[in-house]
Formats: C-alpha cells, structure tokens, sequence
C-alpha cells in the first residue's frame, strides 16, 4: 500500500486570503479586549436592562431627595447660628446618597454580571481558548473583574457625579465639592472592587452559574447581616464597616468625618476592603492557575 | 526508532525539542524525548497517556518542562509563552466557546486576545468563518452548533489571527464522513494556501495517512517514531504480496513446506491474495518453487507496504 498523497475532497471557500503583516496590539490591552467583549454581551441580558432601568429610578429619586435635603441645609445656614446644630454632615450628603443610591443597583448588577462570569467561562471550555491564546491569568482575571462590575461602575460614578453636580448648584463651593467627589470615588471604587473580587472568587469554585451566584449573594448580604447584628448587640457600630458592601462606605465616611461608624478609624475597613479583595482574588488566581487548557 | 538529527538540526524546523522530559510527582509523562517538527503537515500519534497532552502542554508554554530544552517557532515556551502563543493556533478538542457569543464575535475576540486591531480582527472573522465553510451560520450564538458547525468555528478561531503553526487536537472527533471529508481539505489546504504548518494530535490514523506526510509517535512517555509517512509506511518488514491464479490451499501447503506461514486474503474482485512472511535470502525463490509445485499461475508479486495501522501497531509491540 502507499500513501494517498491526493488531497482529500471538500469545497474550500477563501477570500483571496492575504497574510496580516500589520502591528499586533501590547500585551496590555488583553485585559480591556476581555472587559469590553464581557459588557457587550451582558447588554443582551434582560436583566441588565432592568437592573439598570431601576438604578435610574432609583437614582433620579435620589437627586430629588438629595435637591430637599440641600435646599434644607441652605435655610438652615441661613437661619443662623441656632438652627446650625440641626444639619451636621451635610456637607457628606451627596457621597452618602450616592453610596446608598447605589447599593442594591450595585449588587444586583454585579451578582448578574460577575457572579457567573468564571463559572460560565469553565463550562463552556472558555479556558481553553483564552489561555491557548496571549493571555496571562493576571490578565484575564483582570479583564473578567472590570467586565463583572462595568455596569455598576457605570451607574455608581454617574451617581456621584450627578450628585456632586447638584451640591454645587446649592453650594458652589468647587474645592469642597472637588473633594467630596474624589473622596467619593474612592468609597465607590472600593465598594466595586471589594464586590468584583467577591464575585470572581465565588465564581471560580464551582461549573454552575446559579451556584456562584447563591454563593456570591450569601457572602455579601451574610457578611452585612452578621456584621449589622454584631454592631448592634455589641454597641461597636465600626462593626458594621466590616461587611463587603459597607466597607467602602465607611472609608468614606471615616476620611469625611462622618459619625455613621462610631469607633471606627480608616484603618479598619481599609483592612476589610484588603481582606475582601485579596482574599477572594487569590482564590480565583488559584482556580485559573490550575485550569486545565489542554485536556487529555 | 531513533530521530533524524539532519532534521532537528536544519533552521527550518518548526519545533524542536531536546531531551525533554516532564514528571508529575513519581509519574513521568515524558521521558527524554527528542524530536523536531519540519514544515508541513506533521501528526503526533499515541495512545492514551501516551504523554501527547503533557507535550501540546509544554508546547504551549502552559507548563514548565522538568528538564530539556524546547524551541517553537525559534521561540522558548517556558521563558516565553505569550509570544509563542501569538505565533501558533491551539484548536481543542473539547467545547471551547464563550456562551452567547455568535461565532463571528468568538473569531473576532480570538485574532484581538491575540493582538490584532478590532477592525482588522472582524474583518478577519469573516473571512476566516467564510473559509471554514461557516458563511451563512456566524451569525448564531456557538453553542447551538452541531457537532461539526462547532469543529468548523474552533477551526476558523483558532487560525484568525494567522498563526505560523497550528496545534489541532482530533479535530475530527464526533463528524459524519462528509464533514471529515471537507475538515480534511481544510487541513490540507491549510499548509498550501495559508503557509499555515500543522501539528496533528489524533487517534484516526486514516485520517493521517490522508493529510500528514510527518509522523511523531510516543508511547509511554518515549518517543517510539519521528520520521516522513513514506518512510513509515515504506518500510517493508521483508513480506510480500502474492495474486494467484489456480488452488490457493495447494499454494499454501507448498509454502508451509518450506517452513512460511502465509496470510490469505480475498479482495474486492475475490482474487486470492497471500502475504507470505519473510522466509530467508532466498524468499523469491521459494515463492516461484511454491507456485510450481502446487501447479498455481503467480498473477502479481510485489514487497509489501505496511499500513499506518500495522506501523503503529509495530512500534508499540
């Protein structure tokens, strides 16, 4: 026998196919191509549409509150030295009411997101074609964390920006106003990235999407609940600071002067953001890490 | 069978790998292997645990060699696996899509993971899904593809961002004889029109005898083959072929006389064929005194090649 040296049959089609000769984008990008491929097809969820439908609501009832609440302190800083005592830290307002404006908007959009996003990608084999590709696990990771909380980034500084905008209608007073808003963003980048974290790490133990998502709403709205719980029985409100949504509202409110978490300095939940973040991100590094790309 | 050092040695060897060995623990999934990948269309055979994944692995520069050195592309995957990455083409085996993704965005995402520009990376997916013969599906999300719309979609992903080598792991596991077919052109072609060179991971050896002329075979973790097909299959054990015309039994009987034992087998057109086994330096004598003495006409006598089954079934008894 000899070998059949003939090509087998089957119509190829090719479109006067040319080599790519052109520049190939920096290892640096990787990350944004995986972000913005993770936003385009969380669009197409029904249920980001209507998370995000309801963080407007949400949020354009906030501006009106936040528009009394302002209108208030203007009366008040009118009224003189006696009615003053009766409108302490509201020069916080706006970050306050964009931290709280954006809470259950930002969890529902991540826990839609983000919670599914590692999970989806290991029972799909998604591994396989990203990490047979120039794709470093740091990169990848990072790319899956801003596509886990794009949305609610979006939503979340939009927040306080308009909020921001709004105190300088009542105010105009753009150095404080400057201020809230950087000390803010701050709050709002912690909050995500604590949110981003917990979503990927519970995302990577486990092949179903429903699981991580269980898993991620039970350690965020748990954390906040037992954290609540302590504060409370134990009269320590600092307590509270510890959970992974509250941590980052009360950095800002600790750098703000705010008395919301009585006791509580900066250090502690800066020290609960690190925990919320490396912790869970070391569990996802891990999981990627040992990911099979070539099975057999 | 001992590699061909003219061709590890010559520059134009797509991969090559120098006594590399890998071990897991007290497991060694390769063992000193040294081999080399020429242009072309090459097939990495073996069976399970064979050490083929381990290998494609450290290829890749998804995990680190034990000892050895490797050289893909001129390129070393341990010291750096992006860069080989962006230069070769994985298809696997298994599923691997991005659920929701239609497979024109998949091809997309694929050439921009691997640096191409968004514009370019599109146009491409097109051209790429069209040329896998995809054109009128790629606008379907991957994952409610068939078993061979889902081949065709890895295929095209994996070649969009022109890759110098291509990596392809049975890439015609689970398709209908007409889908292997056209997967098979595509393989062919892929060398001759796209410059694209092939390393072939499968099981179907017919499938290599069809599209590969290079052949790397391990077993066990040792490197038990590297060589063309043609020498593969051109290697003749010493047996030949007999077509005859009269009583084949007498023929038979003839030859066992003179101490051989050969094969019988009917073809197509029920002409009686023997194999008769090498039977000392004078093996042609003894075939036309066997024929003489049974009173049988011989028809064709030819040494005989083995197939790539018989081949492989050799190198690993």
């Amino acid at each position: 026998m000899t070998p059949n040296t003939s090509q087998p049959a089957g119509v190829i089609h090719d479109l006067a196919y040319r080599r790519y000769e052109g520049a190939r984008l920096g290892a640096a990008t990787r990350f944004t191509v995986i972000a913005r491929y993770a936003v385009i097809l969380q669009w197409r969820l029904r249920a980001v549409k209507l998370f995000l439908v309801g963080a407007l609501v949400g949020l354009a009832m906030g501006a009106m509150a936040l528009g009394f609440r302002l209108g208030f302190s203007r009366i008040v800083s009118e009224g003189g030295e006696g009615l003053r005592g009766l409108d302490r830290g509201a020069d916080a307002v706006p970050v306050a009411y964009a931290l709280t404006a954006q809470y259950l908007p930002s969890l529902l959009l991540v826990l839609v997101c983000g919670a599914p996003s590692v999970a989806a990608d290991l029972n799909a084999g998604a591994f396989q074609f990203h990490f047979a590709r120039p794709v470093s696990a740091g990169q990848y990771l990072a790319g899956r964390m801003v596509g886990a909380v794009a949305w609610a980034a979006l939503f979340s500084y939009a927040s306080l920006a308009l909020y921001c905008v709004e105190r300088l209608a009542f105010v105009s007073d753009v150095a404080s106003t400057a201020k809230l808003l950087a000390v803010g963003a701050l709050g709002v980048t912690a909050r995500l990235a604590a949110l981003g974290a917990v979503a990927l790490g519970c995302s990577s133990l486990t092949r179903r999407k429903g699981l991580a998502q269980a898993m991620f709403l039970a350690l965020v709205a748990g954390s906040g609940m037992i954290s609540a719980i302590m504060a409370h029985n134990l009269d320590r409100p600092w307590i509270a600071a510890l959970s992974v949504m509250d941590a980052g509202a009360a950095l800002t409110d600790q750098l703000l002067g705010g008395a919301h978490f009585a006791g509580a300095t900066a250090f502690a939940p800066s020290l609960a953001l690190a925990v919320w973040i490396v912790g869970p991100l070391a569990v996802a590094w891990a999981r990627v890490r040992s990911a099979e790309v070539v099975r057999g | 069978m001992a590699p061909r050092d003219p061709v590890i040695g010559s520059a134009a060897v797509r991969v090559r790998v120098t006594s590399l060995t890998r071990r897991y623990g007290s497991v060694t999934a390769l063992d000193d292997v040294t081999l080399a990948v020429p242009p072309g269309r090459t097939a990495l055979l073996g069976p399970n645990g064979s050490g083929k994944s381990t290998l494609l692995k450290i290829l890749l520069g998804l995990t680190r060699a034990t000892s050895g050195q490797i050289e893909v592309l001129g390129i070393d995957p341990a010291r750096d696996p992006l860069a080989v990455r962006a230069r070769v083409g994985y298809m696997p085996e298994d599923d691997a899509h991005l659920p929701g993704m239609t497979a024109v965005e998949l091809c997309a995402y694929g050439a921009e993971l691997a640096g191409l520009p968004p514009r370019e990376a599109i146009e491409r997916a097109h051209a790429a899904l069209f040329y896998v013969g995809l054109d009128d599906k790629r606008y379907l999300p991957v994952e409610g593809y068939s078993t061979g719309l889902k081949q065709r979609a890895k295929l095209a992903a994996a070649i969009v961002h022109d890759p110098d080598l291509l990596f392809l792991d049975e890439p015609t596991n689970g398709l209908d004889p007409a889908s292997r077919d056209e997967m098979l052109a595509l393989v062919a072609d892929l060398k001759t029109r796209r410059g694209c060179d092939v390393v072939l991971s499968t099981h179907l050896l017919h499938d290599v005898e069809r599209v590969c002329d290079h052949v790397i075979v391990l077993a066990s973790g040792k490197l038990m083959a590297d060589a063309p097909l043609r020498q593969l299959l051109g290697e003749n054990d010493g047996r030949y072929t007999v077509r005859i015309k009269g009583d084949p039994d007498a023929f038979e009987r003839a030859l066992r006389a003179r101490g051989c034992t050969p094969e019988k087998a009917l073809d197509a057109s029920r002409s009686t064929w023997l194999v008769v086994p090498p039977i000392g330096a004078r093996d042609l004598d003894a075939v036309w005194q066997s024929a003489a003495d049974a009173g049988v006409q011989v028809r064709q006598l030819s040494s005989r090649t083995a197939s790539l089954d018989e081949a492989f079934v050799r190198m690993l008894t």
